[in-house]
């Protein structure tokens, strides 16, 4: 949202270039029961002892008994971002050996269905973008398309909310703004070459992915699983880590996505490198899934 | 298990006043039903979000439902240590809205299960006051 921010101060004609960077210190600025008690509900959801693991648990299990799909594909996703971030090395998990499935299921419950190893992991980082008009630019990647759009926050709320067929198990907000990010862009999902999407846990990676329209409905969990997202993949996933494996200072999140994404058009990336890709698509979240960004890049033809 | 003599947790809560301002809610389920398009809400809202009509009424909703998914707090926040490995759920109201809540003197939760709302202690926030809330147990 603050690069959409920096985006119209440039369309708007009174800048012509903007640096927009985001930075987190949770070590030192909060306790982590005051940063996990921040997204949920402030009047009957944080109160009554619930934090944002424990809303993303109910997701996770609601997916699970929906779309009946087995423990193991959702802990894939964590086994992925395993294998990039390893490979990243300003990622938290620079180095570590791969991950399994089991290892996912057996590290412990925080919130039961939601382990310990399939939770983003909170950290302290910052990342900056510089952001100037296309044609001051020649060559650099761009900004096709960009759209956020908001929901309910409180996770029970959506339930009878206009949109959202009365379930938890679709992230409505991320799959309107990639609709309206795609329009602008002129593309749609199966044209994305390289996507980073907002996986605070394991299963919201999952409901992202399947918002942003790369697989369908209830399928999600199964092609990472399959090793759909893996870099040798049909669409490779969350190439720097994601929050699990990179890590998760909330505060750049969001300006993080854009920075893989465009290492990833420069093919920048060494050894997490993509193929030849053209098109690249980040998502960033907000509260319970209430809100989210998405942006999709594009290599210029010739660029670097 | 609870004591005046619990420590008091840091936590960056709310004003007693907005406490206050929340206890038809916790208490007594009250949302609020849109006149023009009948559509209940819970928390109460200003605006109907199906139709955007003003017109609303409070509404004390009803205490029972059934459990549409569940999942189990193992690791319980700050100023609720102590609390046992507690299951909780979205459990949708007879009259329609959904709420997220704790589930007590319950054994095994499967979804479809018929609870009723009870009032139990939430949390001590950080201005010492105890917050008392909706809790749900199997219906009865």
């Amino acid at each position: 949202m603050a690069v959409q921010a920096g985006i119209r101060m440039i369309q708007s004609g009174a800048h012509r270039c903007v640096l927009v960077a985001g930075v987190e210190k949770q070590s030192d600025t909060t306790t982590t029961a005051d940063s996990m008690l921040s997204y949920v509900d402030a009047d009957f959801e944080a109160p009554a002892g619930f934090d944002f693991v424990d809303t993303m648990a109910l997701m996770h299990a609601r997916y699970l008994q929906v779309h009946g799909v087995p423990e193991d594909a959702v802990a894939a996703f964590a086994v992925a971002d395993r294998w990039y971030a390893r490979r990243n090395p300003v990622a938290v998990d620079a180095g570590r050996p791969e991950l399994t499935t089991a290892d996912v299921l057996g590290s412990g419950w925080v919130s039961k269905p939601i382990t310990r190893a399939a939770c983003g992991r909170a950290c302290d980082g910052s990342s900056a973008v510089v952001l100037v008009a296309a044609e001051d630019a020649p060559g650099a990647p761009v900004i096709a398309g960009i759209a956020q759009a908001t929901g309910p926050n409180g996770l029970a709320a959506k339930f009878g909310f206009p949109g959202y067929d009365g379930d938890i198990v679709r992230a409505l907000p991320t799959a309107l703004a990639a609709e309206s990010a795609y329009r602008q862009a002129g593309i749609d999902a199966q044209d994305i070459d390289v996507a980073q999407v907002h996986d605070c846990f394991s299963i919201m990676g999952s409901l992202h992915l399947e918002a942003l329209g790369v697989f369908p409905a209830g399928k999600a969990a199964l092609a990472v699983r399959a090793g759909e997202t893996a870099l040798d993949g049909r669409c490779p996933v969350n190439t720097d880590g994601g929050r699990i494996g990179l890590g998760h200072p909330t505060g750049t999140t969001g300006i993080n996505v854009v920075v893989e994404s465009v290492r990833q058009l420069r093919r920048e990336a060494g050894e997490r490198q993509v193929r030849d890709p053209e098109v690249a698509v980040c998502q960033s979240m907000g509260g319970n899934n209430a809100t989210s960004a998405v942006a999709v890049l594009r290599r210029e033809p010739g660029g670097a | 298990m609870w004591a005046p003599s619990d420590p008091i947790a840091r936590l960056n809560t709310a004003s007693g006043a907005r406490g206050w301002r929340s206890r038809h809610g916790r208490y007594r389920l009250v949302g609020t039903v849109c006149l023009s398009c009948d559509a209940v809400h819970f928390p109460s809202r200003r605006v109907c979000p199906s139709c955007r009509s003003r017109d609303l009424a409070e509404k004390a909703l009803s205490r029972t439902g059934k459990v549409v998914c569940a999942a189990e707090d193992r690791t319980p926040l700050a100023g609720h240590a102590g609390r046992p490995v507690s299951p909780f759920a979205i459990i949708t109201l007879d009259d329609g809205p959904s709420v997220l809540a704790e589930l007590v003197e319950v054994e095994a939760v499967t979804p479809g299960l018929r609870v009723e709302m009870v009032i139990r202690k939430w949390r001590r926030e950080s201005n010492g006051l105890y917050q008392y809330g909706y809790k749900f147990r199997e219906a009865r």
